[in-house]
């Protein structure tokens, strides 16, 4: 064996963080990388304090006043008045049940279906990737153009939904007029817009399994579903929870569907709560109880997320 | 540099990009500073020369044309015009009032102009308009643009809706709709010949609409400026429900809910669910494309279908009543910002913008009707068909939409109700949690949004 010498042994002490002069030339170079990350992580830190803690500062202060966009005269300090009202709010009550109601039916259908994709598409065949890209060309698509595509998919008598039900000799569907169809044709549109999404997350999960572990299961003689079941599903345990909260997440801060599509009807069967938030800021002049609705969202989204993660944390 | 040989070459590449990164930050920073500084409120040069800043929605008044025009008379001002979509407007308008540096003059919706008045956004005019222009003016722009006795707008626009039909389709169904105010439609009859006209496929789709969907919007059913009528036209001039909210602004008990205005809403919910003579959801150029037999729509409309060149004849009939005849008037209007330094140059451009000659040629190459009501009768347009059905319909039937500081607010519970009545929800109650939750809204102080 070849006697080491001084200087690997002064790299070697540096790496380790052992005082010797190469090392101090190794710990100059982690501190000009320090120093390059500081320099080019300030400008954003800067951005996101600005524009989302301070944002977020200045909302819950702004839950706490009564006051008008038009003129500053009118502000007058309510204490939690604006967030003891949400409580007699029926709409606003409404829309927190709706939206939860949204990202549920969102969640259980996009997830499995995501992975369902995933599975199907991580096979090597021919047109795989040319499926890959035509199931997320939607992700990229703007939310208002789809949303106004599916208006006129949705649109009775004359929409593609209805003219298929018809050649099916199918009776007709009011979808986005009627309160039962409305908030469920919603969330297919987004199962359609944002499918695309998870299945790239679970693809990249399901590529990071090293292969060995399915053959040796193979050779043992485990079938495919077992495979699928012991296997796969607990390697992917942190792909889940991380489709399932951003999931959760885009779905509770869903509004362009509302805005676009129903504005919250009919009879508020689609009033989401970041709809609900802007038309109370925007519409009917209470930027004070609209700031106190998105305090209240943000804690919704916080405790759901918690919830997910906890619960999803004890399968790994 | 000597000194720089002395550092190894990753070094020197990490201080060359340290540097430029930092450079990079104070450039941008520096644009931004100069882009901000460059931005906002009136200014005047060495040379004497004021600009004013004029906030608009696009497409709205004060048109191009007329900016160029008015500084080529004053050439002492320059106006600075920057636009929103129509969309945007109303916060924009906000945003901008509470700014630090806010407009010279706004261009207003004209239901809005009681918000702003309240909200201290724009000021009074009485002062600057001289007392034979503030008459001239028809009663119903008179009543929209005054807040609490005081005037902030000279207009100068107005418009109003009458139904527009598709000759060759209505030909074709034998049906002949009336030349005149005085032999108008009641919507009975309206509704009859849509139903003789609309076409219907042997599975119950329909190729041709009676009625097309509002192009206002996004071309669902519910809006205030068009459902409202239905209601307000139920009641007898001087009751509540023709008044559609109390005189002093506080309460739409017994106004939105009457018997009269559930029996106009139910009317209204049949047009979508009962006689399906219109759709529920929008369908772009229904009219325009020959698929529907009427269009509800302003005299803008006039230029929109002479541009796109239709193959049928079309013509306009007077808006459809009940108990009452009534159209609301209105359209964007200009107004002066409350915290304008300029307030004599902006004067002489509002008093340029509503001149007689400005009204006159708007009608020309707008389709918007004047509020000096005695063109109404001599302009030589406005008395040939069809315009002198929409500037009879202003003068005989106008009315403001509700004169209130909550207009806003009215506009979206009320358009939101009517939106869910045409989808199907019980009348009589969607009617009463309207006026509960607008109840609780106009008794907030005025000049809240």
């Amino acid at each position: 064996m070849a006697e080491a010498s001084s200087a690997d042994i002064g790299q070697a002490a540096g790496r380790r963080g052992l005082p010797g002069r190469p090392g101090r030339l190794l710990s100059g170079r982690r501190r000009d990388t320090a120093v390059t990350a500081v320099v080019c992580l300030v400008p954003f830190l800067v951005l996101l304090a600005i524009f989302q803690y301070f944002a977020i500062g200045l909302m819950i202060r702004n839950s706490l006043y009564s006051y008008s966009l038009l003129n500053s005269n009118f502000s007058k300090f309510v204490g939690f008045a604006n967030y003891t009202e949400i409580f007699h709010d029926h709409l606003a009550l409404q829309s927190i049940g709706v939206t939860l109601l949204f990202a549920l039916g969102v969640v259980v259908t996009q997830v499995p279906l995501g992975l369902g994709l995933a599975l199907l598409l991580n096979m090597r065949r021919r047109g795989a990737p040319l499926l890959r890209s035509i199931v997320f060309v939607p992700v990229v698509t703007s939310v208002v153009v789809v949303t106004t595509m599916w208006t006129f998919i949705y649109a009775p008598s004359s929409g593609l939904a209805n003219s298929t039900l018809h050649a099916l000799h199918l009776p007709e569907l009011k979808f986005l007029t009627t309160p039962h169809q409305a908030l469920p044709a919603l969330v297919i549109m987004t199962l359609w817009e944002e499918v695309g999404f998870s299945m790239m997350l679970f693809l990249a999960g399901l590529q990071s399994i090293p292969t060995e572990f399915e053959e040796a299961a193979a050779v043992d003689g485990a079938g495919p579903w077992s495979r699928f079941w012991k296997i796969v599903l607990p390697l992917l345990n942190r792909t889940t929870v991380l489709v399932v909260v951003v999931s959760t997440i885009f779905a509770l801060q869903a509004f362009t569907q509302s805005y676009i599509m129903t504005q919250g009807g009919p009879d508020g069967s689609t009033n989401f709560m970041v709809y609900n938030i802007y038309t109370d800021a925007f519409n009917l002049g209470n930027p004070g109880y609209a700031s106190a609705l998105s305090v209240v969202l943000l804690i919704i989204i916080i405790i759901v997320s918690a919830i997910q993660m906890r619960a999803l944390r004890g399968r790994r | 540099m000597k000194f720089r040989t002395s550092l190894p070459a990753t070094r020197r590449r990490r201080i060359k990009f340290l540097s430029g990164a930092f450079v990079s930050m104070l450039a941008i920073g520096g644009l931004a500073a100069c882009g901000s500084s460059g931005g906002g409120n009136s200014a005047q040069s060495s040379n004497g020369k004021v600009t004013l800043t004029l906030f608009q929605c696009q497409e709205c008044i004060p048109f191009p044309w007329q900016v160029s025009a008015f500084e080529k008379a004053y050439p002492k001002i320059h106006i600075n015009v920057e636009s929103v979509p129509f969309g945007q407007f109303y916060t924009k308008t906000a945003v901008l009032a509470a700014s630090s540096s806010p407009p010279d003059l706004y261009t207003v919706d004209q239901p809005t102009i009681a918000n702003l008045a309240a909200g201290q956004v724009i000021q009074p005019l009485d002062k600057y308009l001289s007392q034979s222009y503030v008459q001239s003016m028809s009663a119903a722009a008179r009543a929209d643009f005054t807040y609490q006795g005081k005037l902030y707008s000279p207009g100068p626009i107005d418009t109003a809706l009458a139904l527009y039909f598709n000759q060759t389709l209505l030909k074709k169904a034998g049906v002949t709709p009336p030349d005149s105010l005085a032999t108008a439609w009641t919507w009975p009859q309206a509704v009859a010949a849509m139903q003789k006209c609309q076409q219907v496929n042997s599975t119950g789709g329909h190729t041709v609409w009676g009625l097309a969907p509002t192009t206002f919007g996004n071309g669902t059913p519910g809006f205030d400026y068009i459902s409202n009528l239905f209601l307000r036209s139920s009641g007898p001039k001087g009751s509540k429900t023709f008044a559609s909210i109390s005189s002093d602004g506080k309460s739409v008990d017994g106004y939105l809910n009457s018997p009269q205005a559930v029996a106009g809403a139910t009317f209204y919910q049949n047009i979508f669910q009962k006689w399906k003579i219109s759709p529920t959801t929008g369908i772009p150029n229904a009219f325009l494309d020959g698929k529907a037999c009427f269009d509800m729509n302003t005299s803008n409309d006039i230029d929109t279908i002479n541009a796109a060149n239709v193959k049928f004849k079309w013509g306009v009939t007077a808006w459809p009543h009940f108990a009452t005849p009534i159209v609301h008037n209105g359209s964007t209007e200009i107004a002066i910002g409350a915290k304008t330094e300029h307030v004599a140059q902006a004067v002489q451009f509002v008093k340029f913008i509503s001149s007689p000659a400005e009204q006159q040629e708007m009608v020309t190459k707008t389709g918007y009707l004047p509020v000096i009501s005695s063109l109404y009768q001599t302009d030589h347009i406005l008395t040939t068909k069809p315009w002198n059905i929409f500037a009879s319909e202003l003068d005989q039937w106008g009315q403001p939409r509700p004169v209130t500081p909550h207009y806003l607010q009215y506009s979206q519970v009320v358009t939101n109700a009517m939106r869910d009545i045409a989808d199907g929800s019980s009348v009589s109650s969607r009617l009463s949690q309207a006026v509960q939750q607008l109840d609780q809204l106009l008794a907030q102080p005025a000049g809240a949004l």
